[in-house]
């Protein structure tokens, strides 16, 4: 899932993944030390605990475009980042629901969070508890 | 979505994703786990195919019905190559209905002779 984070395009997209409780046992499930993935769902791993290739063989998967991004990040963009992965771990594929969900019947709050995922989880995280999880990417 | 069943087998898939043989010597991988984690393929999962290990382990966490399931599950973390995600797999493995101090010891024990 991209977090969207301002400035970022293709390789330097930050994805994260669901954590392994809102997904059904034996889905494909992210799991600790918290870490993001570049590019892709499947791209190489920063740890965002430390800001450091998850392992060598994703130190060597890194391209330039990703190290000089990795190396630019402020404190301010690993705080986001770093936010945002910790609720897609947690709310993963509630939030793929909610974007699905029909805006009609839509109470105000939900679909306020409809439009401002990011947003919501970070300040009205008890929204998704009520969303029933959905398979998703 | 590709229909996996019908393009690559069981064997053909863990070998895929990593998985070390025990999982098939040991019976930790059942037709059941299989047909979650075939079905959900996608082209690029194998780049992250901790994933899917992890989803694995998880499965038997939530199902596993005796203490013995639980022992291996906790040697494949051990033989598991993504060392951080074992870890975090061990940490899970307390949610089991099954876990106690018992299972602590045994662990322990089976942590002992690894190092």
């Amino acid at each position: 899932m991209n977090l969207q984070i301002p400035g970022t395009s293709g390789d330097t997209n930050v994805h994260a993944n669901p954590g392994p409780d809102v997904v059904p046992p034996g889905a494909r499930a992210e799991h600790d030390p918290p870490h993001i993935h570049l590019g892709s769902n499947d791209g190489p791993r920063v740890r965002t605990d430390t800001w450091e290739p998850y392992s060598d063989d994703d130190a060597r998967r890194l391209n330039r475009k990703q190290k000089k991004f990795l190396k630019n990040l402020t404190d301010q963009q690993k705080n986001v980042i770093s936010n945002r992965q910790q609720n897609v771990f947690r709310y993963g594929r509630r939030l793929a629901a909610l974007m699905a969900m029909p805006v009609i019947g839509m109470d105000s709050l939900t679909n306020s969070c409809r439009q401002d995922p990011w947003f919501c989880m970070e300040n009205f995280p008890y929204v998704f508890d009520n969303i029933e999880p959905k398979q998703c990417d | 979505m590709i229909n996996l069943l019908t393009i690559m087998n069981k064997s053909e898939f863990l070998k895929l994703m990593n998985f070390p043989k025990e999982w098939v010597e040991w019976d930790m991988y059942p037709d059941e786990l299989a047909e979650i984690q075939m079905k959900d393929y996608k082209k690029g999962n194998e780049d992250s195919s901790e994933h899917d290990r992890f989803g694995a382990f998880n499965w038997w966490i939530a199902y596993a019905d005796n203490e013995e399931q639980l022992i291996k599950l906790f040697k494949l973390s051990i033989l598991e190559p993504d060392k951080l995600m074992a870890d975090s797999v061990r940490q899970r493995m307390k949610k089991s209905k099954l876990y106690g101090n018992k299972m602590d010891a045994i662990f322990l024990d089976l942590m002992k002779k690894k190092s």
